[in-house]
């Protein structure tokens, strides 16, 4: 997975921060964050990442919103849901519209980092 | 709102400070609830409120001086801060991290999303003193060393 290309979506600059902290010493490229989805669509035109980290609960455009035009354009995109609810109802929700990766905030290392490589093989984390 | 409500999804909020102080700090927290005069939140201090609609409305009200929101922010930063407003925005996102997992306890025990989360809204001031009247709230108090924070969970009436 060296140089995979990671966008972060997410409002919160730490979670910016901790994605780098957690992927760039395995080699991954984590290009760049978007504070809302509308911006976050914009940043996926221009970087065409392979992966994208996507928060849920963001102003202008949230992640269950985003993640409708992400997959719309690519229904194979990777997509890793982060946010600091986890309920079944929002997961269930999340599910409906494509997504099969969610991690609950805050997250291990590990934890994103095998996320990802999961979404890259084609499975899921359920 | 029964007053055993707010006991019982209290007690959700102290397992997510618990949880999430572990998880994010690498600090175990000890929970000092009735014992306020083992906690200093005096001074300059910093106030995140989260408001909790839906079948059940309320807000979260968490409390802690500018030192303690100073060295949780750093942790979570990996570091220094690069520019002050950042002080306000980790303490926004720790209180949503936080009362996400607690939200997160009580939807999953009532099998469905009875509670969402409001954005955060932050204050700061010198013995700064918020009043929300015609709620039923719950106190928790959360410490060590000289980390110290306050939680006010309240339902109802607003």
């Amino acid at each position: 997975m060296e140089g995979l290309k990671v966008l972060v979506i997410d409002d919160s600059p730490f979670i910016f921060k901790a994605v780098k902290k957690a992927l760039e010493p395995r080699g991954m490229n984590v290009i760049d964050s978007a504070s809302n989805g509308k911006v976050g669509l914009e940043l996926i035109e221009k970087y065409q990442p392979e992966v994208i980290t996507l928060d849920v609960t963001m102003p202008i455009m949230n992640g269950i919103e985003t993640a409708r035009h992400i997959f719309k354009e690519n229904p194979d995109a990777n997509v890793i849901m982060m946010s600091a609810m986890g309920d079944d109802a929002l997961i269930e929700e999340a599910k409906e519209i494509g997504v099969k990766h969610f991690i609950p905030k805050p997250f291990k290392a590990d934890l994103l980092y095998n996320t990802i490589e999961k979404a890259l093989a084609g499975g899921n984390n359920e | 709102m029964s007053e055993n409500i707010v006991e019982i999804y209290g007690e959700y909020f102290r397992r997510a400070v618990e949880e999430i102080s572990t998880e994010l700090l690498d600090i175990k927290l000890n929970d000092l609830s009735g014992k306020e005069d083992r906690i200093s939140i005096h001074g300059k201090k910093l106030d995140v409120i989260i408001g909790m609609t839906g079948d059940y409305k309320g807000r979260l009200l968490l409390e802690s001086t500018e030192e303690s929101a100073r060295t949780i922010t750093e942790i979570m930063n990996f570091g220094t801060l690069e520019r002050e407003s950042d002080l306000y925005l980790y303490m926004g996102e720790f209180a949503n991290i936080l009362s996400g997992r607690a939200i997160t306890f009580i939807n999953n025990s009532n099998q469905k999303k009875i509670i969402r989360l409001t954005p955060p809204a932050i204050f700061s001031g010198v013995d700064l003193e918020i009043t929300t009247p015609n709620i039923e709230f719950i106190n928790l108090c959360f410490g060590k060393d000289d980390l110290h924070i306050r939680l006010n969970i309240g339902f109802g009436g607003v």
